[in-house]
Formats: structure tokens, C-alpha cells, sequence
């Protein structure tokens, strides 16, 4: 399973965090810095593997940590329909 | 000659500037009672009605006749619910659609020209300006806020708030009723000079606007938040932005739109100072603006001079409506011969002391193609003028010069003067007396 952002969707990085709109529903979300690096990843299409090794060269936390961080991150995206979600690959 | 009576295809034009936005509509059909309510609403942001060069936006309005009952508030909630608003944006059209009007917009080089209809009652009126200058305003860099917008010295202060976060309560406190830009939505842009805060002819319970097309230096954004004390908080740009974003006036929801609202969003909420503005509803304006004083940046402590000279001259028309008489000094090199040093002019709005006739100075407002070029003008009024302010916007009759202090019979130098070389075009041209 792989996971992408709706690139339909306007966003804007700030220093640190990253505001997200969604037309659709008027509803707007504010990404903290970690959710923010992820989103940037998720420009391409990415699996949990793939971000969670990308995230652990640049946070210094444990692995099974950074991989529950990233799944409760894109559950909670893809609740919200940010997310594209593919499967395979 | 009889006045002739008003036909289905009479045109009435209107040309407002909201937020520096300048929207000019012909109102096709639109009746006098009708005509009376606009004006009374909207006159404050109205330019003189003559051409301009380049309006953002041009609009011809058919209006529709009101079927009876007129106006039932619970029959217009029931089509609306029925038949809500739709706008629609895409790339330079835009379409507003809602079961009393229908509106259509196309960008063509500067500007945007199209045509559409509304019901003749001021709600779906104010619906049609409410959602055009919202939709476009991001265009310029600049927003509609739903907030109260107020003057305090020489700056101004947005509270964005959503219903029932106590707008209305804040302006009604206010102790000079013509520091309210307004109570409901206010206009800020970004211009030369940083973020300005205008105000609107969109109101709320406060039932009145702003006084005049007068921007104010931006200097705060205060969240509206109820609490059992009067405090300022600071809170980050991030934050802001995104309570900023929950009262941004925007009805496009195309992608293209919502990315430039967000971008003005950002932009603003990085470069003005935001708090969460937590009061009580019995709170003075004072205490307010106390506790805020820290967040305002450096005291301002130069008389801050309008954005430009169409600010200065609808500022000067409204307080001289207020005050019934304003006394000035015209600064601009063609006012030099004609006042000596020391003198001031006084001027009288229409409607104040004797009708005008064949003779009297008059000053009027002469709009330009860019708000830096409009000009006040001096003429003499002859028998033979059709109108009386020769292309522009009566504003007043000049009644008395003004040396050290005392009135004194208008001279006939300044009437000689205004007959020999027509327009004495003073620009810059006030220095503020009496506000």
C-alpha cells in the first residue's frame, strides 16, 4: 500500500508547519513540523517502510516509534481525505 | 422641464470603492425608493459619478421588480435555503447564482466586465457587492475579514470573529461611533506602505458602516475570544493564519482561488502582529486598547496621511457632511496665488446656508484615472453651468477665508482666481483642521 497527497489540494509551508485547505469541505489543517516533513514526502507516492526510513535518518528517535507515528499520521490524513491512497507496489 | 418619469431601461451609475477595489455598476430599472436606499448605504464609498479610466470591475444590474409580499423575511429564508448561493471561479470568470440574482463576470485586460440581474431589495444588492468584491479583493492582495474593524489614534485594529463572538459588542462600546470601519466585515490590502485596514458599507447589528474610503496603518490582529478578563495573547503566525482562514470572506472554492486567499492569508498573519483579544462584554474601549497598547507596535506619534488623494478627499467630504463646515488649507502650488500666507478656506456642504447661484465658488471633486490623481477643484458657478460641479462631485461652497483664527468675507481675489484659470486643481491639498 502506498500513499500520496490529494495534489488537488492548496497548501502553504510556513517556517515550520504546513497549512492545508480543503475546498471541499472548508475545512483547513495546520500540519506541526513532523506532520509537515511527511507531507512534503508524500509529493510521491510512499509506503509506510519507505517514509519511516526516510523520517529516521533525519529524527533521532527509535524505528518501531517513528513507524507508529507515520501510520497514526496517514490514518489520520486519509480520514480527512487528504490522502491518495494506492495498492501494490 | 418636467422631470422625466423612470423607465424600465433608465440607468442609474454607481461606482464604489471598497478596499481600494473600484466597482462600478449600472443599475438598470433600478426604482427611485430603491435608488434612496443605495445611496443612503453605500454613498460613503460612491465616486463621483463620472468616468474612469480603468474600474476593476464594471457590472450592468438589471433589477428586478420585487413580487409581493415585499420582502417577507421568512419566504426569502425559505428560497434561500431552497435556492442557496453558488459562485463559481474559473481562471477569469466568475458566476454568482442564488434564487434572487444571478451575476457574470469575465477578466478582460485590467479589468472585469459582465452583466447580470437581482431582485430590487437591498439584501440580494449587498449579497452581489458582498461576494464580487470579496472574489476579486484577493486578486489585488488584498480580503474581506469577517470582523470589527476599529480606529484607534492613527492605526487601525482588526477583531475577526465569527457570529456571537461579540463584534458588534466591541463597536457599540466604541466612544466615537466613526471609529467603527465596521462591525460585520472589514476590507485590508496590502499596499506600498505595509498591511491597511478600510472600512465597508457591510454591516452587522451596528447598523452602520464606515464613514469614508480612509485606510488605516494595520497594526493588529486581535482573535475575538469571551472570557472573564480583559487579556492580549500573543499567538504564532501559524496560529493566526489559521484562525484568520476560519473568517476570511471567500465563496470560490477552486483551487486557483483558494491557493491565492491562502497566500494573502499567510502573508498578512506574518506581517502583522496577531493576539488572541480575550474580553469581557462590559470591557471599555479603553481597557481594550490598554492592554493592547504593547502589541501595537512603536506609538505613532505623526499624523499618519491617508494612502492617497481619494482617500483624502472622501475623508474631507464625510467630515464635512459631519461637521456641516471644515476649514482647510489648500497645499498644492496652484492654491499659492489665491490665499495669502496664513489663510485658510471654509466650505459649507450643499444644503447648508443659501441655494447655490451664479457666482459662487465651489469645490468639487474631480476623480482620476488612479486613486493618486483625483483632485479637488475650484470653479466659480456661472448661469450658464449645467452642472454645477462641472464633471465631478459637488462637495461644498466656499464660503470665508480664515486668517488667525477670524472669518472673514470671501475675498474677490479667490473668485477672481477661480474664473481666470478654471480648475485650481490642489493636490496634495488639505491640512487637517478639526477632526
Amino acid at each position: 500500500m502506498t500513499w500520496k497527497r490529494d495534489p488537488g489540494l492548496p497548501f502553504q509551508t510556513l517556517e515550520e508547519e504546513t497549512i492545508v485547505v480543503d475546498p471541499r469541505t472548508r475545512e483547513v489543517h495546520l500540519l506541526n513540523d513532523t506532520a509537515a516533513r511527511v507531507w512534503e514526502l508524500l509529493a510521491s507516492a510512499q509506503s509506510v517502510d519507505a517514509l519511516t526510513a526516510a523520517l529516521g535518518e533525519e529524527y533521532d528517535a527509535p524505528a518501531d516509534e517513528l513507524r507508529a507515528g507515520v501510520e497514526e499520521l496517514l490514518a489520520g490524513l486519509s480520514e480527512k481525505g487528504l490522502l491518495l491512497g494506492a495498492e501494490g507496489r | 422641464m418636467s422631470a422625466r418619469p423612470p423607465s424600465s431601461s433608465s440607468s442609474e451609475k454607481l461606482t464604489l470603492s471598497i478596499g481600494g477595489l473600484v466597482g462600478e455598476l449600472a443599475l438598470v430599472g433600478a426604482p427611485p425608493v430603491f435608488l434612496e436606499q443605495v445611496r443612503a448605504r453605500y454613498g460613503a464609498f460612491a465616486l463621483p459619478a463620472v468616468g474612469h479610466a480603468a474600474p476593476d470591475f464594471v457590472l450592468r444590474l438589471k433589477l428586478d421588480p420585487l413580487p409581493p409580499p415585499v420582502g417577507s423575511p421568512g419566504k426569502r429564508l425559505a428560497e434561500t435555503e431552497a435556492r442557496p448561493l453558488e459562485v463559481t471561479v474559473r481562471g477569469n470568470a466568475v458566476s454568482v447564482q442564488r434564487w434572487d440574482l444571478g451575476v457574470r463576470l469575465r477578466g478582460r485586460g485590467a479589468g472585469y466586465r459582465g452583466e447580470g440581474h437581482c431582485e430590487a431589495s437591498p439584501f440580494a444588492l449587498d449579497c452581489v457587492l458582498r461576494v464580487l468584491f470579496a472574489t476579486l479583493l484577493p486578486r489585488v492582495g488584498g480580503m474581506l475579514i469577517h470582523g470589527c474593524g476599529l480606529r484607534h489614534a492613527a492605526v487601525g485594529v482588526i477583531f475577526p470573529g465569527v457570529s456571537g463572538s461579540g463584534k458588534t459588542t466591541l463597536a457599540r462600546k466604541a466612544p466615537d461611533a466613526d471609529d467603527v470601519l465596521s462591525d460585520e466585515i472589514v476590507a485590508v490590502r496590502r499596499l506600498d506602505d505595509g498591511w491597511r485596514v478600510f472600512g465597508t458599507p457591510f454591516w452587522g447589528d451596528f447598523a452602520r458602516g464606515g464613514i469614508s474610503m480612509r485606510s488605516w496603518p494595520l497594526r493588529a490582529v486581535g482573535f475575538l475570544h469571551q472570557a472573564r478578563e480583559v487579556a492580549m495573547t500573543p499567538i504564532t503566525s501559524s496560529d493566526a493564519t489559521l484562525r484568520l482562514l476560519g473568517c476570511f470572506l471567500a465563496f470560490a472554492t477552486d483551487r486557483a482561488s483558494v491557493e491565492r486567499n491562502l497566500a494573502v492569508a499567510v502573508q498578512l498573519c506574518a506581517e502583522v502582529r496577531s493576539v488572541e483579544a480575550s474580553l469581557t462584554r462590559a470591557a471599555p474601549t479603553a481597557a481594550v486598547f490598554r492592554k493592547l497598547g504593547p502589541h501595537l507596535g512603536p506609538e505613532v506619534t505623526r499624523k499618519v496621511p491617508p494612502a492617497n488623494a481619494r482617500e483624502l478627499i472622501s475623508e474631507f467630504r464625510a467630515l464635512l457632511r459631519k461637521q456641516q463646515s471644515y476649514t482647510f488649507r489648500p497645499r498644492a502650488g496652484g492654491a499659492e496665488g489665491w490665499l495669502k500666507s496664513g489663510e485658510a478656506l471654509a466650505v459649507e456642504p450643499p444644503g447648508v446656508g443659501a441655494p447655490l447661484s451664479p457666482g459662487d465658488i465651489i469645490l468639487a471633486w474631480i476623480p482620476g484615472a488612479s486613486p493618486d490623481e483625483d483632485a479637488l477643484a475650484c470653479r466659480r458657478l456661472t448661469a450658464a453651468t449645467a452642472r454645477a460641479a462641472g464633471g465631478g462631485e459637488l462637495l461644498g461652497r466656499v464660503t470665508l477665508v480664515c486668517r488667525d483664527g477670524k472669518r472673514q468675507p470671501l475675498p474677490g481675489r479667490v473668485g477672481d482666481l477661480a474664473r481666470s484659470f478654471g480648475p485650481l486643481v490642489a493636490l496634495p491639498m488639505l491640512k487637517m483642521a478639526g477632526r
